[in-house]
């Protein structure tokens, strides 16, 4: 099948860019210089940082021994091979500058449920919110791994069903059913918990589960939200 | 925790070339890596189609109204095409995937050459900066997998609507082409009964190795083999046996492990159709039609007597030997089955009333099933209604085209007295309801009918379009002094939407 075929004036240029060709490398930055820009874009708001992003960007993949821009083997298209390796340094850039922002470095999805605010947990009576809390850690901990990857994607990086699809290389109905499946079997797993921690009459736990099915998610969504990248 | 993938396979999620073990894995490794999450994520932000963009935006002269479904190769859109006032649908590529474009442009290329009824007949396309653009027509109906789930047909209405596809087939591979991608999912079941056969991503000559899609797919397409007319027979076969099983069955299954609901004589074609080596199927897919409708043929006979109905639903299991010329088959539309004249005539004055052609052609479709004679005229309505004049004419006898002169003005003023040229333009550009009578109506549905500024908008154009269709270029241009205003746009604009309709 033709793919590499396909890319491969894409991958000419890689090549020759690679091996430091200055004509090579001035076409590199007329064809793909928009592609740097939309990727430095959603790390940089001033201009400024914009350009020391796009100039680190260019180090990484033009020098070096062998450059970066050498990995490109021609398999797929080249403007989102680029935008892998751009979006790599990028947040590679950014975890070294901003350590206040741990969650692209080592969030796993239960962290992300500690140190939350508990004004979310308003809704519920102060003797539940530990319980809700560990209910919730134990039922994000129970998730299996494609539940783990769908909500990550989903909640965590808040991604529109569209781009859920993109991201997971799945319809984006399945990308419906899926992050609404996970959603359910976290909001279930959380009240099961509840209900055996709390030792509830059935009236009470009648009411809680009303409280928490009409909360659980949006309290969730910020939880996860607030450390999310 | 596995190694991060290569910054090449992430590439390759994104443009959905991996395989679905792969996919998998690195979705797998994507719940345990904050790193390479971050990184999909922000991929799929950059490159997924902007749905909110595109919910507001036009392509060329298409206003996008929303999204129909996204598969692997795009964004489907609903889309109003202001000109000829209907509602067609936008596929767009996503544009960072040259090979779905290259895809696209085959589509478009194998799409224009065909003009048969029962293959989705594409309008327009557009080269934007958002990618290629192709305008079809909008069904109004369901994929046939989900008009299967929705009304659990019985093998006979299985078989007209694949009989149906299967002209479709017939003409595609007559232009030398494969469809390579036959499966429910591609053919779309009409509210009219009208079966068409859609996503032609994959026609090609034969020569190029594209994927079909697994279960539906021919195992020499499967293996990466040649193919040629036999593999889009397998699929074909395939769909029918999914349409009544609910699930594919292995390729060279025999007649005997076929479901029971499918008749004996029916099994034998089937099992023959799907059978591994191309060499044992039928040589075309007119043989596998025709063997599947010799045993109907003496149903037919047996069924003589049993009315207007059965023999409208017979009607759409004869297998022509020659393509059809005129004769569409005649099937009740399933909204409609069984509802009582007095019923259905009430919808179809509504219908009128709303102008509502889509749902004009459903109605009918019950009225002629009780009295053909009585209710041709009705249907010859529908068609102008929808903007098919000549067909509508075509429908009505002598007798009755001179007592509904009236109507055929009202519907078709090119068969009435307006100048040939315009007249002309109107019938190509299949405008339809145009009158000064109706034009005026149009003008003050604006005030009048609109529950919402959008829809005051839509009957201002409207009635710009029906003054200019008509020729009443000063009235044309008073509506868009309308339009503007609503829209708080310079009168300007939209005037010369005026002057590329009216003033040319
Ligand atoms: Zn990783």
């Amino acid at each position: 099948m033709g793919a590499v075929d396909e890319h491969a004036g894409d991958l000419a240029l890689a090549t020759a860019c690679a091996a430091g060709d200055a004509k090579a490398i001035a076409t590199f930055e007329a064809k793909f210089g928009p592609v740097l820009r939309t990727v430095t874009a959603r790390f940089a708001t001033d201009p400024q940082h914009a350009d020391e992003l796009r100039q680190r960007i260019r180090e990484r993949l033009l020098t070096g021994a062998p450059p970066r821009i050498a990995q490109y083997t021609g398999r797929g298209h080249f403007e989102n091979w680029l935008r892998v390796a751009a979006l790599r340094i990028c947040l590679n850039a950014q975890r070294g500058h901003d350590p206040a922002r741990p969650a692209a470095s080592t969030g796993g999805l239960a962290e992300l449920v500690d140190g939350g605010d508990d004004i979310e947990l308003r809704f519920l009576r102060a003797e539940y919110r530990e319980a809700f809390r560990a209910a919730l850690t134990a039922a994000v901990g129970a998730l299996d791994r494609s539940e783990r990857a769908v909500l990550r994607l989903g909640v965590v990086h808040r991604l529109t069903i569209d781009q859920l699809g993109v991201a997971l290389g799945i319809h984006r109905a399945t990308a419906a059913r899926r992050l609404a499946r996970a959603r359910e079997r976290l909001i279930e797993r959380t009240i099961a918990g509840l209900k055996s921690s709390l030792a509830l009459d059935d009236d009470e736990l009648a009411s809680l589960q009303r409280e928490v099915d009409g909360q659980v998610e949006v309290t969730l969504s910020r939880l996860l939200a607030e450390t999310g990248a | 925790m596995t190694t991060c993938p290569s910054d090449e396979t992430i590439a390759a999620l994104v443009e959905g070339a991996l395989v679905e073990d792969e996919r998998g894995a690195l979705e797998l490794h994507i719940a345990g890596c904050p790193a390479c999450a971050a990184i999909v994520a922000e991929l799929a932000r950059l490159v997924a189609p902007d749905e909110a963009a595109a919910a507001t935006a036009t392509i060329g002269r298409y206003e996008l109204a929303g999204p129909l479904g996204s598969g692997g190769m795009g964004l489907v859109l609903e889309a109003f095409d202001p000109l000829l006032a209907r509602r067609v649908a936008v596929k767009i590529v996503r544009p960072d995937r040259p090979l779905a474009r290259a895809r696209l442009l085959a589509e478009a290329r194998g799409l224009a050459l065909l003009a048969d009824p029962h293959i989705l007949t594409l309008h327009d396309v557009v080269d934007s900066e958002r990618g290629v653009c192709l305008v079809t027509e909008l069904v109004d109906g369901d994929p046939a997998d989900v008009w299967c789930r929705r009304t659990r047909p019985t093998w006979p209405q299985v078989q007209a609507l694949y009989l149906q596809v299967a002209r479709g087939l017939v003409a595609v591979h007559a232009r030398g082409l494969l469809h390579r991608d036959v499966k429910p999912a591609n053919v779309f079941v009409g509210r009219d009964g009208r079966a068409r056969l859609g996503d032609f991503g994959l026609v090609g000559d034969g020569t190029a190795a594209l994927g079909g899609t697994p279960g539906f797919m021919a195992p020499e397409q499967a293996a990466g083999a040649p193919i040629d007319v036999r593999a889009d027979q397998f699929g074909l076969a395939m769909a029918m046996i999914h349409a009544v099983a609910g699930t594919v069955v292995p390729a060279g299954t025999a007649a005997a492990a076929l479901p029971r609901t499918i008749p004996a004589a029916a099994r034998e074609v089937l099992a023959r159709a799907i059978a591994v080596r191309p060499n044992d199927r039928f040589d075309r897919v007119a043989d596998l039609a025709s063997a599947l409708e010799a045993p109907q043929r003496r149903w037919r006979l047996a069924a003589a007597g049993l009315g207007l109905a059965a023999i409208a639903a017979i009607a759409v299991l004869a297998w022509p030997v020659a393509p059809p010329v005129v004769a569409e088959p005649e099937v009740v539309a399933p909204e409609v089955a069984g509802a009582d004249e007095s019923t259905l005539l009430v919808a179809w004055t509504e219908a009128m009333h709303e102008n509502d052609a889509d749902r004009c052609a459903v109605v009918v479709t019950g009225l002629v099933a009780i009295d053909k004679e009585k209710y041709e005229g009705h249907r010859a309505i529908c068609e102008m209604l929808a903007g098919r004049c000549k067909a509508g004419v075509a429908m009505l006898s002598p007798a009755v085209r001179a007592a509904a002169a009236s109507t055929v003005f009202d519907y078709c003023p090119a068969d009435g007295d307006i100048p040939e040229e315009r007249a002309d333009r109107a019938l190509g550009q299949g405008k339809r309801g145009r009158s000064p009578a109706a034009c005026a109506d149009r003008a003050t549905w604006v005030t009048t009918l609109a529950g919402t500024p959008e829809d005051a908008e839509k009957f201002a154009m409207n009635a710009i379009q029906c003054f200019a269709g008509i020729g009443d270029c000063a009235a044309a241009r008073e509506q868009a002094g309308v339009l503007a205003k609503l829209r708080a746009t310079t009168p300007a604009l939209e005037l010369a939407r005026v002057a590329a309709e009216c003033d040319r």
